[in-house]
């Protein structure tokens, strides 16, 4: 019992980081567009600087968080996760920047998609057999 | 004009490609055997993080540069070009195996990004 639980909690707190580097990437990607669409009065203004320090940051609390993720988690199910990204991206470009979804748009996106699931799970056989080494 | 940015993109691309597999080989060579913090000690001293960070660095400001010109629903998928570059890329430096339904999803992925290029 006591090992059961200690193999689950070995798997879920990868992934939770895993979810937050995912939320922070977003954020920051979507605060980057915002603040480089913003630039208007030029390169040094004081508003730039904080909203560019603050878009950074967040992009980089997103890095931080993969690395940790990778560490544990393979880059065979992280990467697939990462393409969530695209879902948010494309949401917040809408609500955020009005910019034009068209059908082409989310057809290539969703094709990408795909494609990423195809590059990924065969390899998923190795997968199975590093969660057999954490049992052992 | 606009041929410069999406040729800038391109270099994000490669860049981002490149820091992916050189944080990977620098994991691969520092690998636990028993410490995990070790091993993360052991990789930020090594030249593959020294690597990764360079290339994050200035694939970040072309980033940047890139995001003021192109829309970012058209844009950030191009990004995915590098779930193809990466695992070619891997197939020659880290000797993984590639096999028929991964270079579907290399030639599927390339296909969706001119989709959205379009």
């Amino acid at each position: 019992m006591k090992s059961v639980s200690q193999v689950s909690r070995f798997q879920i707190i990868p992934y939770i980081i895993l979810f937050v580097s995912i939320l922070f990437s977003i954020s920051g990607q979507l605060l980057m567009k915002h603040t480089m669409s913003n630039m208007n009065e030029g390169l040094f203004t004081w508003s730039f600087i904080q909203q560019l320090v603050l878009s950074i940051t967040v992009y980089c609390l997103g890095i931080a968080n993969w690395i940790l993720a990778l560490r544990s988690v393979k880059l065979s199910i992280a990467y697939p996760l990462t393409s969530l990204n695209y879902v948010g991206i494309l949401f917040g470009s809408y609500y955020f920047f009005n910019e034009v979804i068209t059908p082409t748009r989310i057809a290539g996106v969703m094709t990408i998609f795909l494609g990423v699931l195809l590059v990924v799970i065969p390899l998923k056989f190795s997968i199975v057999n590093s969660t057999k080494s954490i049992d052992k | 004009m606009n041929i410069i940015t999406w040729l800038l993109l391109m270099l994000v691309v490669l860049l981002g490609t490149t820091a992916n597999l050189s944080l990977k080989y620098g994991f691969h060579i520092s690998s636990p055997i028993k410490g995990a913090s070790a091993s993360i000690r052991n990789l930020l001293l090594s030249r593959y993080f020294l690597i990764w960070f360079i290339c994050y660095t200035f694939m970040t400001i072309l980033w940047l540069y890139v995001l003021r010109i192109i829309p970012l629903s058209q844009a950030f998928p191009v990004l995915g070009l590098m779930y193809a570059l990466v695992p070619i890329a891997s197939r020659y430096v880290l000797k993984e195996e590639i096999i028929f339904s991964q270079w579907l999803g290399i030639s599927v992925i390339i296909t969706g990004v001119v989709l959205v290029v379009n």
